[in-house]
């Protein structure tokens, strides 16, 4: 469940509220957006080191043969 | 006393000489009449008084008087005495109806004409007299009158105040040293001084004593904000509980797309390339960016926000800067932007908002200057 919490520093009170099902539905599509991106990005550090294993390379060696 | 026809050798008493004396003085004893009363030539150096309740007349006949005598004429009742030209001619500048306390002085020019001079009363209407109020002085009730302003005498010099000290009183304060400005103080008698500028820099205060912690929401607001031209946000080792959550600012909960933001980031990556730095360009969002964190490489955001124009009806302008703090990783990133909030409210609430996730841990402070 996702909440906001509120902090009235005038009155010091707390208060919790749930978030409403627009917010849920906002906040889950950032998720997935998210974990696209994640893997995007995994996907591409994993191909960038296979083609260094396939070289029999480590990444310090890759990089000083490219300066 | 009435006028006498004094003889060779005769010998006047102290008495006579009181009488002759205060009648020469316009006064003199006087037998009050209480009705109308018709003049005679004894009544010539005396002083004739009416004392009656209603209407009466005093009439002047010819043939009584000479030239030169005189008869005061006193009107000590409520009724109106008038001065009444019998056979004889009376004439007068004044008024020949006396009201009470009214008077005057019949002189006779000859034994047929008198000419009534009325003593000066004021009428109805008239000035009798000017009274200094609050805040002038002088006055009087006879001749030219001045009256002086008392505050305007007070300055006695350029750059003088006056200043009230009390209900209905008022005190010089002297200008004060050049650059110095008018301050209020309570234990001044006029309540005021003068007194150097004090500096013009702001005084920050922290509005959540201690920090607020970030865990259990995905929105983090405090709320209560008011007065507050600048607001400063930091936010230590933020986390989420998503993989990548990008955390935002937002300002009284507005989710309209009022945020525009520009600058870049510095993502990090196991190896360097000219691609980790970008620039980011938002036109309208729905919140300001501060930066990212990451369960993954377990990164936590650091950031600060720093807004101006809070308690203004204009456009608040906002700059940030951020980075996470784990070691390697494409979790790993650094923020630094700049833009302004388009709304003309001024700002009673911030908010953490974390777009994927609750937040895990972390802690916002947020200090605001008038």
């Amino acid at each position: 469940m996702y909440k906001e919490k509120i902090v009235n520093v005038k009155t010091g009170e707390v208060t919790w509220r749930d978030y409403t099902p627009d917010e849920v539905a906002a906040l889950e599509a950032a998720q997935a957006q998210a974990a696209k991106r994640l893997l995007e990005v995994e996907a591409k550090e994993a191909a960038r080191q296979a083609v260094l294993t396939k070289l029999g390379l480590t990444t310090e060696e890759a990089q000083a043969l490219l300066g | 006393m009435a006028k006498q026809t004094f003889t060779s050798g005769q010998v006047l008493t102290a008495a006579q000489m009181t009488s002759l004396q205060q009648t020469a003085m316009l006064g003199g004893d006087a037998t009050a009449k209480t009705t109308s009363y018709v003049l005679t030539a004894a009544d010539a150096g005396t002083v004739v008084a009416m004392n009656a309740a209603g209407s009466t007349t005093i009439t002047v006949n010819t043939g009584l008087f000479s030239a030169g005598d005189i008869v005061t004429i006193q009107n000590r009742g409520a009724g109106t005495c008038t001065v009444t030209a019998g056979t004889a001619t009376v004439n007068t500048s004044g008024s020949l109806v006396l009201a009470q306390y009214q008077g005057g002085v019949l002189y006779f020019n000859s034994a047929s004409a008198a000419v009534f001079y009325q003593f000066a009363t004021p009428a109805s209407g008239d000035i009798e007299g000017v009274t200094a109020g609050t805040g002038i002085s002088g006055g009087g009730t006879s001749g030219t009158v001045t009256i002086t302003n008392s505050m305007a005498t007070t300055i006695d010099a350029k750059g003088d105040l006056v200043v009230g000290t009390g209900a209905d009183t008022f005190a010089r304060l002297a200008v004060g040293t050049n650059g110095y400005t008018l301050v209020a103080d309570s234990s001044q008698a006029t309540g005021l001084k003068w007194a150097a500028p004090a500096g013009g820099g702001a005084n920050w205060s922290l509005l959540n004593s201690g920090g607020t912690t970030l865990s259990g929401a995905a929105t983090i607001t405090v709320s209560g904000i008011s007065g507050a031209d600048k607001i400063l946000i930091l936010v230590v080792d933020a986390k989420g509980t998503g993989g990548q959550n990008a955390i935002f600012v937002r300002y009284n909960g507005d989710t309209g797309s009022n945020y525009t933001y520009y600058g870049g980031l510095v993502e990090g990556a196991s190896s360097w390339a000219s691609t980790n730095v970008a620039n980011r360009t938002t036109g309208s969002d729905t919140a300001a960016l501060l930066g990212g964190c990451s369960t993954n490489g377990n990164s936590l955001l650091s950031a600060y926000h720093l807004m101006s124009g809070g308690n203004s009806s204009g456009l608040k302008t906002f700059i940030s800067g951020g980075a996470t703090n784990a070691a390697g990783g494409s979790s790993n990133a650094l923020y630094t932007l700049g833009g302004f909030w388009n709304n003309s409210s001024t700002v009673t609430s911030v908010s953490l908002w974390n777009n994927v996730a609750n937040f895990s841990s972390g802690t916002v402070y947020v200090y605001t200057s008038a």
